[in-house]
């Protein structure tokens, strides 16, 4: 079992696994708020992996999925002492990086025309030979708030806690946003002779 | 129509959320009876759930914490030089302090402003008319004197009152030009230590300790401008010298 599966299990373990899980890692924030900073390493091989795959697959840039994820952990770790420790360490380390995917991406829409655009359009037509290259390649296509959510929820396979705690809105909006931009992605598929 | 479709879409976002009661799994079952389209459009929704499930990409392994660490160690490197002059150079506190000097300086501007007038003796100006409404009054304060002067016309009638409050007696002179102004009366209203008035040609001396207030009357001459000068002294020091004008 990979160390993403063993993160993406955490998610659906209930009773005391889980809150052994949530424990573990605010034990080791402790550690690391006690001038024990190498015990940040653990909370870094835990989670770069499932953190890295979400800046891939916001961004689809491998560098800048790299190098978001270096920066994730360092401002996390330079906020560790504003850490509550009524949240999951995992949940707000997601937040920190969801928030800088979206400004990643609005950064590049200001600078369109340049090397990014190149990622998606260009690839379009090879993708739509298979199915789930069709469907990633519509899923590109949303809006930055509705792509979150797709990504967070079927890639990332956030709960819906988690997914409201992340965006930071109320679990009944992740809901209708999720829903919305199901529609959406059915509106550009079915556009894109997908069905 | 549009009820129909809020309650359809209520009712599909519940059921791909897996949040759906058995009441609405009812619910939606017989809106999707009843509809082809909305049995298409709803298999659809339920497919396109199921490919996204499906879809997801093969995570990818990378190794980052070395560099992290390495950036974390710097930073701490930078923090702990930073730790000793922190409080010097955190922005929100040299904020807090520059308000607090901004503050500190106007401030003493202000009660400048305002006290000099009445502290510096022999220097201030007091501000005022004959022709200032009733109760209008000029004030002069200094260490424990308190000077009110309170000027006003009734008709061709010009009142100057004088409420005095000190210690140690003050000896008041109000003089003027008897072509102008013609003394109608000059006397102690209330007088807590001896009363002593001296009445010169264009001149009036009385004399004030504890509470005091003496009033002058005048009547006006002529309707060219004219002015009263007062003048008060504490121990054969002098404490002020002012000129009222009458603007009419």
């Amino acid at each position: 079992m990979t160390e993403t599966e063993n993160i993406a299990d955490e998610h659906i373990l209930t009773g005391n696994q889980e809150k052994t899980i949530f424990e573990a890692d605010h034990i080791t924030v402790r550690h690391v708020l006690n001038e024990s900073v190498n015990a940040y390493e653990i909370l870094i091989n835990k989670y770069q992996v499932p953190i890295y795959n979400l800046f891939l697959r916001m961004l689809h840039n491998q560098e800048d999925a790299e190098e978001l994820t270096q920066e994730t952990f360092v401002k996390a770790y330079e906020a560790l002492p504003d850490f509550r420790f009524e949240y999951r360490f995992f949940s707000w380390l997601y937040r920190i990086a969801i928030n800088l995917a979206l400004n990643n991406l609005r950064k590049r829409k200001r600078f369109v025309g340049a090397e990014y655009l190149i990622n998606i359009p260009e690839e379009k037509d090879e993708k739509k030979t298979e199915n789930s290259e069709h469907l990633k390649w519509a899923v590109d296509q949303l809006k930055d708030i509705h792509k979150a959510v797709i990504v967070l929820k079927y890639y990332q396979q956030l709960s819906y806690q988690e997914m409201a705690f992340t965006l930071n809105i109320p679990e009944k909006k992740v809901r209708s946003r999720l829903y919305d931009a199901r529609i959406k992605l059915k509106a550009i598929l079915y556009n894109s002779n997908y069905y | 129509m549009w009820f129909k479709q809020t309650e359809t879409k209520k009712l599909l976002k519940a059921k791909l959320s897996g949040n759906i009661s058995a009441e609405q799994e009812e619910k939606l079952q017989k809106i999707l009876d009843n509809s082809k389209e909305e049995q298409i459009r709803f298999e659809q929704m339920l497919e396109l759930d199921k490919q996204l499930k499906e879809s997801k990409p093969p995570d990818e392994t990378i190794n980052v914490s070395a560099n992290v660490m390495h950036k974390i160690r710097n930073s701490r490197t930078i923090r702990s030089n930073r730790n000793k002059l922190d409080p010097f150079i955190n922005p929100m506190i040299l904020r807090l302090a520059a308000v607090l000097v901004i503050g500190i300086f106007l401030g003493a501007i202000i009660t400048w402003m305002i006290t000099s007038e009445k502290l510096a003796p022999g220097t201030e100006t007091l501000v005022g008319s004959l022709t200032a409404p009733a109760n209008q009054e000029i004030s002069y304060l200094y260490q424990n004197n308190i000077i009110k002067v309170v000027p006003y016309q009734i008709e061709n009638l010009y009142y100057v009152n004088f409420i005095l409050n000190t210690r140690s007696e003050i000896q008041m002179d109000v003089s003027f030009q008897e072509n102008d102004l013609k003394l109608v009366k000059a006397n102690y209203i209330a007088s807590s230590a001896n009363e002593s008035i001296n009445l010169l040609t264009g001149s009036i001396s009385f004399a004030a300790a504890g509470n005091t207030s003496f009033q002058i009357i005048f009547k006006k001459l002529h309707g060219s401008p004219t002015g009263l000068n007062i003048t008060a002294q504490q121990a054969n020091a002098l404490l002020f010298t002012k000129k009222i004008a009458l603007e009419k």
